[in-house]
Parts: C-alpha cells; sequence; structure tokens
C-alpha cells in the first residue's frame, strides 16, 4: 500500500494516519502552492468569497477555495474568463482553486431544471433564455477557468429522493458522464479532474459507482450527492474503506463541526460549504462553544471577543499582532444592519473552520485523534447526553467509543 | 480632549477663502486640511471593515451620528418622521424613529469619548423652508440645547474624557439666528473649537472671533466641484456622501486635481456596468466585493484630489486650477444606473412604505414566479430557523425581500453561496 500518489498536475502524500480511526493526515501538491489536509475549503461561488478580498481571505489562512462553473458560466462568461486568462486572474487570486462542475446546482435548483442523456436544461437566471449544460461544456467552461481541480459534471438528485429508480440511472449517467469529461479534458498536464461518486444512500449502487470510477483512475476521488438533508448516519454509511487508499477524498457540502471532525475520522481528507459564510450574513459565529447567533440581545454588551480561544483577525486584540479586537457587542449593533458586519463574521468563521482542521491534522500526526475527538464533542456539546446519535454511532464503528472517558 | 488647529496658509482673499491648516487631536494623526470627513453608518465607513479601512485607505476622520452612536444625526439622515420637541430630537435608529432626549445625548458624550462632539441643533433634515413660527423654535431650542450642552460637557472635563466641541451654525439667515449667533460669541472660542455648518450658505455667517477654528462643513455636496465650491467659501474639512452613493451605484469615481489633460467635458467617473471587468462582474453577480473594491478607490480617488487642492493653495495657483477644473469635466457624475448588489436592510427607509428591495434572481422554467422549496424534512435546523424567520417578516410586511427569501428557495447547505 503506497503513501504517495503523483499525476501529472498534482502529488498526494500522506504523512500521518490515526492507528484507531481511518484519519489521514496528508500534503497535497496542486500548481497553485501545497495544501495541507484535511481541510476545509470556503466556497467564493461567483469569484468572490462574499464581501472578502483576496488578501483578507488569504489570512484566514486559506489556499484553495471554491469557485462555481455553474455561475462562472453564467456571469462572466467563457469569453471573458479566456480574455482575462482564467479565474485566478479575474479575482486576484494566487491560491488554488477547485471548481465545482455545476451538477450540484440540479440538487438546489432541481425545479429549475430538467436533465437528459445530453445534459441540464435550464432558463438563464441571466435574460430566461434556454440553456443546456453538457458534461463537454462543463469542462470546457473549467479548462477556461483554469481551476486546480475540476469537478466532472455529475447528474445529481437529492439523496432523499424516494424515487430509487431515478437514483439508480442517476449513477449510472454519472459514470457515463465522466467518461465524456476525462474525454473532453483539454488540460491534464495542468488541471486535475476529479470524479464524484453518486448512488444515493443505497450502499450497493455505491459500490459499483465506486468500482467503475476508480477503474478511470482520475487524481482524486469525490463523493457526491450527500448534504442534501439526508440522516446523519446513513450519510456516514457512504464513507466507507472502498477508496484506494493514496488520492484525495473530498466530500463535497459537508461543512459543520461535528460533520467534518466525523467525517475525518472516516477517512475523508477534503470539504467544502457555504455555511460559514451564509450563516455569517445571519449573524452567527462559530465558536469554541457551539454557534452563537450574535443578533440575540443578550450580546448587546457582551464586550468579549467572539471566540476567546480565536487567533482570527477579528478576535485577536489590537496589541496582538494587530488584530481589531472585535467584540460580540460590536458584531451584535451591526449584524444583518452594515454589510461589513458580515464581512468581519465571515473572516471569523472562516478562520474558524480553517483553524480547526488545523488541530485536526495535529491531533491525526500525533496519533491522538481519538482523544481529540472525545474532547472536541465534550467541548461542544459539554454533557453526553446531549451527544448526537449519529456521531456516536459512526464514531463507534471505527472504534472511538465517545460515550467513554478513557484516556480523556 | 484637547485640539489645536493651526492655520499654515492664511485666507489671501474674502472672495476666495481657501486657507491650508493643521487639525491636531490628541493621541492622533494629525489632519492637514482642506481634508475629507468620512460617513460611517453605524460607526462603519460602508463596506469597509476596520483593517481595510487602516491598510487600504488614507482616511484620517470619520463621522458617525449618534442615532448610531455620535454626531446627533447621521450626515445624511433619514428624513424625521415627527417633529423635535423642546427637549428631544427625532432621529432615525436602528430599531426605527425614535425621540432622543438631548439630555440623553450629553450623557452618552461621557460614556461614549469621541475626540470630537457636535452640539445638537433643531434642524428637521428633510422638512426645508421653515416658516416663521418654526424659525423662531429652532432659534429659541438651539440656544437652550447649546447651554445644556456646554454645562454637559464642562461636567465630563474633571475627568479628562472631554471631547472637542464642534459648534453649528443654523441653517438660517444673520438676522434671525441673531440670538443663537450672539450667544456662541458669549459662550466663546475657548469652549467652541470648530464651526460646523448644515449648508454653504451658513458659511458667511460665522461670527468673525470663530475664523481661526476648523470650518467644518456637513453639507451634502454632490460633486467634486462642490467640494471646490465649499473650499472657496472657506471650509476645512467636509463630508462628500457622493462617495459612498457613486460606489454603491457601480461608479468608479475618476478625476484629477488640478487637470491632467487638456480634453474638455471629461466624465468624473466610470460606470463599471458598463465595463467588462472584474467589478462588473462582481456588480452583476450581486457580490458585495464590488461595493468594497469601489470605496476603496473612490475614497483613494477623492483622497489624491484633497492632496491636490491643498497643493494648489500652497503654490498660489487654486483659483485658476478650479476654473480648469471646472471646464475640463462634466457638471455632474455618471447617472446611477446599476442596482448594485442585493439592497441591504439600512438602505431602505424603515417607514409603512417599503416596498420588494430585490427581485428573486431565478426563475423556475416555464413559471414566472420564483421556485420555492416547503419541504421542511429536507432542511437543516439552520435553515428551519430560517424559514420561521422568513414567516414572521413575511407576516409584518409581504413585499419585504431578504436573504431568508434566497433561503427559501435553495433549501440546501450547500448552494447559490
Amino acid at each position: 500500500m503506497s503513501n504517495k500518489f503523483t499525476s501529472p498536475a498534482l502529488t498526494f502524500e500522506i504523512v500521518g494516519k490515526c492507528s484507531t480511526t481511518r484519519a489521514r493526515a496528508s500534503i497535497l501538491s496542486l500548481p497553485h502552492g501545497p495544501v495541507q489536509l484535511p481541510i476545509f475549503q470556503p466556497v467564493a461561488t461567483q469569484a468572490s468569497l462574499k464581501g472578502l478580498t483576496p488578501a483578507q481571505l488569504a489570512q484566514t489562512g486559506c489556499n484553495l477555495c471554491l469557485n462555481n462553473t455553474y455561475h462562472l458560466g453564467l456571469k462572466p462568461g467563457q469569453k471573458t474568463l479566456d480574455a482575462i486568462g482564467g479565474a485566478h486572474k479575474l479575482q486576484g487570486w494566487k491560491g488554488n482553486i477547485l471548481t465545482d462542475s455545476g451538477g450540484f446546482q440540479m440538487v438546489s435548483l432541481l425545479e429549475l431544471a430538467t436533465v437528459t442523456e445530453d445534459g441540464v436544461r435550464f432558463l438563464s437566471p441571466h435574460d430566461g433564455s434556454p440553456m443546456l449544460l453538457t458534461p463537454e461544456h462543463s469542462i470546457s467552461l473549467q479548462n477556461s477557468i483554469g481551476s486546480d481541480i475540476m469537478m466532472q459534471l455529475d447528474d445529481v438528485i437529492a439523496t432523499t429522493s424516494p424515487d430509487h429508480a431515478r437514483i439508480e440511472e442517476a449513477m449510472y449517467r454519472s459514470i457515463r458522464w465522466l467518461d465524456r469529461c476525462i474525454a473532453a479534458h483539454k488540460k491534464p498536464e495542468s488541471q486535475n479532474l476529479f470524479c464524484i461518486i453518486q448512488g444515493g444512500l443505497d450502499l450497493r449502487l455505491r459500490e459499483t459507482c465506486t468500482r467503475e470510477m476508480v477503474k478511470r483512475n482520475t487524481p482524486g476521488i469525490a463523493i457526491g450527492g450527500l448534504s442534501g438533508g439526508e440522516a446523519k448516519d446513513a450519510y456516514c454509511q457512504t464513507c466507507t474503506g472502498l477508496l484506494p487508499d493514496a488520492k484525495p477524498r473530498y466530500v463535497m457540502g459537508v461543512g459543520y463541526p461535528e460533520d467534518l471532525v466525523v467525517s475525518v475520522a472516516l477517512g475523508a481528507d477534503m470539504f467544502d460549504c457555504v455555511w460559514p459564510t451564509r450563516t455569517a450574513r445571519f449573524g452567527n459565529a462559530i465558536t469554541s462553544d457551539g454557534v452563537l447567533n450574535l443578533r440575540s440581545a443578550r450580546f448587546s454588551s457582551d464586550f468579549s471577543p467572539i471566540d476567546t480561544l480565536c487567533k482570527c483577525l477579528c478576535c485577536r486584540s489590537i496589541e496582538d499582532n494587530d488584530g481589531l479586537g472585535v467584540t460580540k457587542a460590536l458584531v451584535h449593533s451591526i449584524a444583518n444592519k452594515e454589510t461589513a458586519g458580515a464581512h468581519l463574521l465571515s473572516i471569523h468563521n472562516v478562520h474558524y473552520l480553517l483553524n480547526l482542521m488545523h488541530q485536526v491534522r495535529q491531533a491525526i500526526v500525533q496519533d491522538e485523534y481519538p482523544h481529540f475527538l472525545k474532547r472536541y464533542f465534550k467541548q461542544i456539546y459539554k454533557t453526553k447526553d446531549k451527544y448526537p446519535t449519529w456521531a456516536v454511532t459512526a464514531l463507534k464503528g471505527v472504534g472511538v467509543d465517545l460515550l467513554t472517558d478513557e484516556d480523556l | 480632549m484637547s485640539t489645536t488647529f493651526h492655520i499654515v496658509k492664511p485666507r489671501t482673499s474674502e472672495d476666495s477663502r481657501q486657507r491650508l491648516g493643521r487639525l491636531i487631536l490628541k493621541g492622533r494623526n494629525d489632519i492637514p486640511t482642506p481634508n475629507l470627513l468620512a460617513l460611517a453608518t453605524r460607526g462603519f465607513v460602508p463596506h469597509l471593515t476596520p483593517d481595510i479601512l487602516q491598510k487600504e485607505t488614507n482616511i484620517l476622520a470619520v463621522h458617525a451620528g449618534f442615532e448610531d452612536f455620535l454626531g446627533p444625526r447621521r450626515a445624511s439622515p433619514v428624513p424625521s418622521n415627527n417633529p423635535n420637541t423642546y427637549t428631544s430630537l427625532n432621529i432615525c435608529t436602528s430599531l426605527g424613529h425614535r425621540d432622543l432626549e438631548i439630555s440623553i445625548y450629553l450623557e452618552a458624550i461621557a460614556k461614549s469619548r469621541p475626540d470630537v462632539i457636535i452640539a445638537p441643533v433643531d434642524i428637521e433634515f428633510g422638512r426645508h423652508n421653515p416658516g416663521a413660527k418654526r424659525r423662531d423654535k429652532i432659534v429659541e431650542r438651539s440656544t437652550a440645547w447649546l447651554r445644556s450642552f456646554e454645562t454637559a460637557l464642562k461636567e465630563t472635563e474633571s475627568n479628562h474624557l472631554s471631547p472637542a466641541a464642534w459648534v453649528p451654525i443654523l441653517p438660517l439667515e444673520a438676522e434671525i439666528q441673531r440670538t443663537y449667533l450672539d450667544h456662541l460669541e458669549e459662550v466663546g472660542g475657548s469652549f467652541i473649537q470648530g464651526i460646523v455648518v448644515y449648508d454653504p450658505g451658513s458659511t458667511v455667517n460665522v461670527p468673525e472671533a470663530f475664523h481661526h477654528l476648523p470650518l467644518v462643513s456637513l453639507t451634502e455636496p454632490r460633486t467634486p466641484h462642490d467640494v471646490l465650491r465649499l473650499v472657496v467659501l472657506g471650509t476645512d474639512i467636509i463630508a462628500a456622501p457622493f462617495i459612498t452613493a457613486a460606489s454603491e451605484a457601480g461608479i468608479a469615481l475618476d478625476f484629477d486635481f488640478p487637470v491632467k489633460t487638456t480634453s474638455k467635458f471629461l466624465a468624473l467617473g466610470t460606470d463599471m456596468w458598463s465595463e467588462v471587468a472584474y467589478i462588473q462582474h462582481l456588480l452583476s453577480a450581486k457580490e458585495m466585493l464590488a461595493w468594497v473594491l469601489l470605496q476603496i478607490h473612490n475614497h483613494h480617488v477623492v483622497d489624491k484630489f484633497f492632496n491636490g487642492i491643498r497643493e494648489s493653495i500652497a503654490r498660489n495657483t487654486f483659483e485658476a486650477d478650479v476654473l480648469e477644473f471646472t471646464n475640463a469635466y462634466q457638471s455632474e457624475l455618471p447617472v446611477f444606473q446599476g442596482q448594485g448588489p442585493r439592497i441591504r436592510g439600512y438602505h431602505a427607509s424603515l417607514g409603512a412604505d417599503a416596498k420588494k428591495l430585490n427581485q428573486a434572481p431565478f426563475k423556475k422554467m416555464g413559471h414566472s414566479t420564483p421556485a420555492r422549496h416547503n419541504d421542511d424534512k429536507s432542511m437543516s435546523n439552520d435553515m428551519k430557523d430560517q424559514a420561521v424567520e422568513v414567516k414572521r417578516t413575511k407576516a409584518v410586511n409581504p413585499d419585504v425581500m431578504d436573504d431568508f427569501d434566497f433561503d427559501g428557495l435553495i433549501n440546501q447547505s450547500r448552494a447559490n453561496d
């Protein structure tokens, strides 16, 4: 079993493994610099991370963020992307970019689109004209974007869909579309194309899909179609040991802190979610004491930092390396009123999740991950009766019993 | 807080009253004048986080309204709903229109510790041309409020928290506000450390005794031409609400003072909606970063503009430079056409006439109404909370649409962020 994988546009190397769970720490070297895994990737859907400048994003510690092909294909459009030389230049971003293929919008905007073997038909939100997103077009757009990691176009349907035949059809179609994507990919030497495993919550379908896609030997593997509201233990079932060891594993659309730490224990390396930036716009701060809604009146005169344990730009004091010394009361007074309030909380929330993954990585390297998990759940939930059952079950499956205090 | 205003180069003419000065606030960077007073809402220059303000702009002074917190009102306030009273000012807070008791405002001085505080006067913003009766009231109340202001501020002196007092000239003719102006002179220049005007015409009414103090404009210049006129009228520190307004409309300001070319009819800015570039993309994608970047740029242009004004005054070429600028540039900013990013709560008045602020971006295939998922089972708890919020908002005002609606549209935790 090799710990290193090299392909033209990436190197993946495992540098540490948890001796109890399936967690791994690794280095993913991409065209725009190395990335330490496990990692959380913030989502700059339309080539902008919700009001943050690229410099502000970089100083949260991020060097791999998402753009969305579907959105960039609509605006600014392929012609502009080609003229300017890709999305890195468009947004002034020196780090890595991963692009989602546009497939997810089929789940999120399901009623707005119809899927055929050709591709996805939808109305342009721009001018209402009918449009068709094919695997070839998605790849061509992603080649124009120049993303370091591209995703195949997949046929995504909600895992909660009761239509089993449709889930099966979508799984097989995703395999056919992967072949079309690979054939259409013009820059394999500088851009990595990842496959996306589909199959709903049906383990048999997931296995078939995994076997077929692994044969295609893409430089990375994603698990897709999740985060659509499925029961969390069902989701965990699908993160099985079927995947080859020496490839980066990306679970798409997962971003709650508990989901991240559990998924890492099940062997996943990469995650993305709009939640930290979106919830920031509602005045919610992700903290080591759980999520706080700072719009609540109880914070109106709370002059403590957003999170006392956090070292982000907002939470550091002015004396501490030019921090901003932002207090809960300050955020309370501007949340949902000033855009700058959303920007400050986005800086904090993104930093929180990046830093959480950094701590996760350290724990894995030191082979203390089971201990980390126990401590983490205790800190967030305080008492064991509040631990989510799905997390307890999932972690038991990889040898960690959250309900015992052993080694705490 | 002790402040000093040094006149570096005094006025040389009564017709063209520009001068150079230096405002020194203890513990702060000196402010060379003429200069910009940036305008804040809720203490923030709109769209700029403090790190960006420090690193990416040269803004030296910020005005904040007490309805957010400091000077009694914002520089461009939402028009008052109700008249002021003898003891209170009608202001627009984040919770709606409220009467601010003058005594509360004065108490807040001690707590909020601004460098400078502006005395409250009885002006009802949005109500023009007061009648004779109303004018008498303005003078009477403002004089009474100034007395309380003086007392309150002197009380804070003992604990060294005392901010500098800037006092307005009323936007009325000199003879009408005579008793008020007389009172100002009685109070005197040792207490009063700056004079504020709310309309350009008031600059002629500044009593001679205060000519050595910084003259501060909280008027509403619409263009850089207006700013130059304010400099000619002798103002030292100038608020310019058109900067943020231009940023939000997608206009990148573009002018130099003194003029650098011999061209004529130059536009004062570029409508970024008509360009093919990142900013145009951000505007049309309704991304908030468009506002951030335009604010950085536009404040930079105006900073350079004031720099040019100071150099020109120092060279004694100001009047000629103004003439040249007037001839070179169009008289108005480009027409504001773009919608900009999503309209946020603070842009809107809180009246009952609030219209739907933003249109839904996506439409259903074959339908004209926006799609909406109502499948609660597939919603995470986070989203459910937001959905409840939508219902509540709707009940109060069925036409108001905001981010919560967008979550109703897309019921996934990972979607069109």
